[in-house]
């Protein structure tokens, strides 16, 4: 899909879930069980950049998604 | 966790300084990591599209819990409606099976083994937690397991109360039993077993009244089974349980102010 079209798309996308918000069930979202989370990288409480993948234990990681910190 | 082989890391919408601000206050080590703008919070699709995109929390995810093997696949995974509901860490453990080294209370039953624990001592509005329950049969004998036919089954059954949510519990795969003189296949646990009873304190402004002014919650159950070995059946048990848990107050405290 071409971008514009990609973008319109997940325009109407959005447009559709705000309309459904109500009736959204976050445990749909998001990548499932047995698929790949990807890699990223973001900056961490100190300000050093930090990916994913440098988080991980010898097991793998919990990730955890909250609100905020703030309120 | 670390015991575990797992490592944990945090993600929100915050900027560097009000994590590092809440990473002071609470003594945090782990990486608190800052998804200003949130890229990764809408790469990974759960960006709350329930909050308009005027709204100061425009950017926040629904909050959830993802594990994640080795390779980066996702190997559980925990999201919830309500933005105060969450799992507590070790209840997370425990479901995937973990050992805890929680200190662990005796419950005086006959024909089994049977210790129980809480996964955590203290819990707001909105935590889910779990009890863990762990058998361990005597010597040649077995108890019945869910879905037995003719015997009765092993049950836990937890009182029901105001701002509490009893959720599921988790028993182990039964064990196939050949009873060679009735001719029977029956499914047992004669190895230790271990259940585990997911709880959640109410998070709903209705169950706000009930847990008003409470420091703890006594919460009571009944381990109910039948124990038998090779050659006799014992008459079926119900062992009574309790389980107190300390209290607090969702927490409000916020950030300060910035200059």
């Amino acid at each position: 899909m071409s971008r514009p079209l990609a973008s319109i798309a997940a325009l109407l996308c959005s447009l559709v879930l705000i309309s459904a918000a109500a009736t959204i069930d976050p445990q749909t979202l998001g990548p499932k069980v047995g698929e790949r989370a990807p890699d990223f990288s973001l900056r961490d409480q100190q300000g050093t950049p930090r990916t994913l993948r440098s988080t991980f234990g010898p097991k793998g990681v919990v990730l955890v998604f909250f609100r905020s910190a703030d309120w | 966790m670390t015991r575990e082989g797992l490592g944990l890391v945090a993600v929100s919408y915050d900027p560097v300084p009000v994590l590092a601000d809440f990473a002071s206050r609470r003594a945090i080590t782990f990486p608190l990591l800052s998804d200003a703008g949130s890229a990764v919070i809408k790469q990974y699709g759960i960006l709350n599209t329930t909050v308009a995109p005027t709204s100061a929390t425009y950017g926040i995810p629904f909050p959830g819990t993802f594990v994640l093997d080795r390779d980066g696949i996702v190997t559980s995974r925990h999201f919830e409606a309500a933005y105060q509901e969450r799992d507590t860490i070790t209840s997370v453990l425990v479901r995937r099976g973990a050992k805890l080294a929680r200190p662990v209370t005796k419950i005086t039953a006959p024909h089994v083994t049977l210790t129980t624990y809480a996964t955590d001592d203290v819990a707001a509005p909105g935590t889910h937690f779990a009890v863990v329950i762990e058998g361990v049969p005597g010597r040649r004998v077995h108890v019945y397991a869910p879905g037995v036919v003719g015997y009765k089954p092993i049950a836990l059954a937890v009182e029901p109360q105001p701002g509490l949510v009893v959720r599921d519990a988790q028993f182990p795969a039964a064990e196939d039993y050949f009873f060679a003189p009735l001719n029977e296949h029956v499914p047992v646990y004669q190895r230790p077993f271990r259940i585990v009873q997911d709880l959640e304190i109410d998070p709903s402004p209705e169950a706000s009244g009930a847990l008003k002014d409470r420091r703890e919650m006594r919460i009571a159950a009944t381990l109910a089974y039948q124990a038998c070995d090779d050659k006799v059946c014992f008459a079926p048990q119900s062992a009574p349980i309790t389980w107190t848990i300390a209290l607090r107050p969702l927490d409000r405290e916020r950030a300060a102010p910035r200059p």
